[in-house]
């Protein structure tokens, strides 16, 4: 259950980035976005 | 010489070029962390190692987690107007030295939560810091007086980015988990805290008292109200929903920080989650200020990924391999300690002009020759020279976030850190204390 719990949290997280990630930024911050992103959503997808 | 210095000669090079090109630009150094690590897997003749950078992230992936929960939190509680409000109710506090303590503590909030100083600047700082100015003080003093809680609230439980980063040196290629910092941290920064906003008594007890500037409209009791014939704030009550959501979440937090060894009810990112979550129900929330409120840590947290990053290259390349080599023959008794005071002193030193990510390298490497079983007071210890390098940083720190956020003119670093050195001081010796003596310290770990 916990697990999931970790899993759904993660994903949401990613979800947000996502979002952040398609709006009008400087490109050094869609950079931090991303090194973000790649490794939320490798966990959420359960990639290591 | 040996092929492993001239990897950390490329690295390093790679950083220091990058900081001073960008003047220590905040949203740069993570990208520079990213460059220098392909530089070193690239000087190493190992090509662009994409397993190692990615990998590195992964070992602050479960702190960093906790820090994006909280700063979706904190951000809610900013956007709905409940930080305002809870500000209003500290500033009819009557006593200058509790009101002062207050204030501190309000500032500090956020970054308690985050584990982040610029989240406090973005949210509570900014707002104390409008008040400061609308009843004239100066420019150095609200830098001072915002700088001052932002530090404080990233020293103190349950978040800490620095002691985040030192317990990564911990684990290196197993990643040690972010537990046992409540208490050491907590004793840690509090002293700091009550010192400096005792010596600031007179401007933070003095804060909100601008009510003679109000229109007489804002009035709503009699002007001579008071002693000093200074009109109070207008009472406004805090709203229901987001004061229990608040509440809940800090008690939680309360038993997980002070009760990990015997009770477990999900940890710290399941209650900061169920916090945001709770909160886009509030009035003035939604999906939008949960996108902008993540946005804000967003920068620290991709600095501490690729510094993950980097310190994963520098053990594939060997460069850890030979500082293993050179400092754990000596791994005995005092020199160990040794050793962690010149890399936290060097740590220190550097920071004036390269501002956070070599000071932070810096502090991993202190903390890996006492490797998995670090006692987490001697890592608390440690972990204070990179919260004071983000202090003390000239450049790409804590004074030019604060500066640039509450838009302060012709404000000085040396006059907005004058204020700050006693409290980074007592903060400093607490560290030592640790770092000396931790191991009979280690009834602070609960």
């Amino acid at each position: 259950m916990l697990e999931l719990i970790y899993y759904v949290i993660i994903a949401v997280m990613a979800v947000l980035l996502l979002v952040n990630l398609l709006k009008k930024r400087d490109w050094p911050e869609l950079v931090c976005i991303a090194v973000v992103l790649v490794t939320f959503a490798l966990r959420a997808l359960h990639i290591k | 010489m040996r092929e492993e210095y001239l990897v950390a000669l490329v690295m390093f090079a790679v950083l220091i070029i990058g900081q001073i090109v960008t003047k220590n630009e905040k949203k740069w150094a993570a990208v520079f962390l990213l460059l220098a690590s392909v530089a070193g897997s690239l000087a190493a003749g190992m090509g662009i190692r994409f397993r190692e950078i990615v990998e590195g992230p992964f070992g602050f992936l479960d702190a960093a987690l906790s820090v994006a929960c909280a700063a979706v939190f904190t951000g809610l509680l900013y956007r709905t107007g409940f930080f305002e409000k809870l500000l209003k109710k500290i500033l009819r506090t009557r006593s200058a030295g509790l009101k002062s303590i207050l204030l501190l503590l309000f500032i500090a909030l956020p970054g308690m939560f985050t584990g982040l100083a610029s989240l406090s600047v973005f949210t509570t700082g900014k707002l104390v810091g409008e008040k400061l100015k609308a009843q004239g003080v100066s420019h150095g003093k609200i830098a001072s007086v915002v700088m001052a809680g932002a530090f404080l609230g990233m020293m103190l439980p349950p978040n800490c980015l620095p002691a985040i980063i030192a317990a990564n040196g911990a684990g290196s290629v197993l990643p040690t988990p972010y537990v046992g910092f409540f208490m050491p941290l907590f004793v840690m920064a509090l002293p700091s805290l009550i010192v400096f906003a005792l010596l600031n008594r007179k401007t933070l007890g003095a804060c909100g008292k601008d009510a003679e500037a109000a229109s007489p409209a804002d009035r709503t009791v009699p002007a001579s109200f008071g002693k000093d014939g200074i009109l109070p704030l207008p009472d406004e009550k805090l709203p229901l929903f987001e004061t229990v959501v608040f509440c809940l979440v800090c008690a939680a937090l309360l038993v997980e920080g002070l009760l990990t060894s015997f009770v477990y009810i999900g940890g710290n990112t399941l209650w900061f989650f169920i916090g945001a979550l709770l909160l886009l129900f509030a009035k003035g929330s939604g999906v939008s200020a949960a996108v902008d409120s993540l946005f804000d840590a967003v920068i620290p947290l991709a600095l501490l990924f690729t510094l993950g990053s980097f310190i994963e290259v520098s053990s594939m390349t060997g460069v850890r391999g030979i500082y293993s080599l050179i400092t754990l023959p000596q791994t005995t008794g005092g020199q160990t300690t040794m050793v962690m005071l010149v890399l936290m002193a060097v740590g220190l030193a550097l920071s004036f002009f390269l501002s956070v990510p070599i000071p932070a390298f810096l502090v991993t490497y202190a903390v890996f020759p006492i490797g998995w079983l670090a006692n987490p007071v001697i890592v608390t210890g440690i972990s204070v020279a990179a919260g004071l390098a983000y202090l003390f940083a000239i450049r790409g720190g804590l004074f030019t976030e604060t500066a640039r956020t509450l838009e302060l003119k012709d404000v000085r670093w040396g006059e907005s850190l004058k204020a700050l050195w006693l409290p980074a001081l007592i903060m400093l010796a607490i560290a030592l204390v640790f770092v000396l003596y931790g191991d009979p310290l280690d009834f602070l770990i609960m």
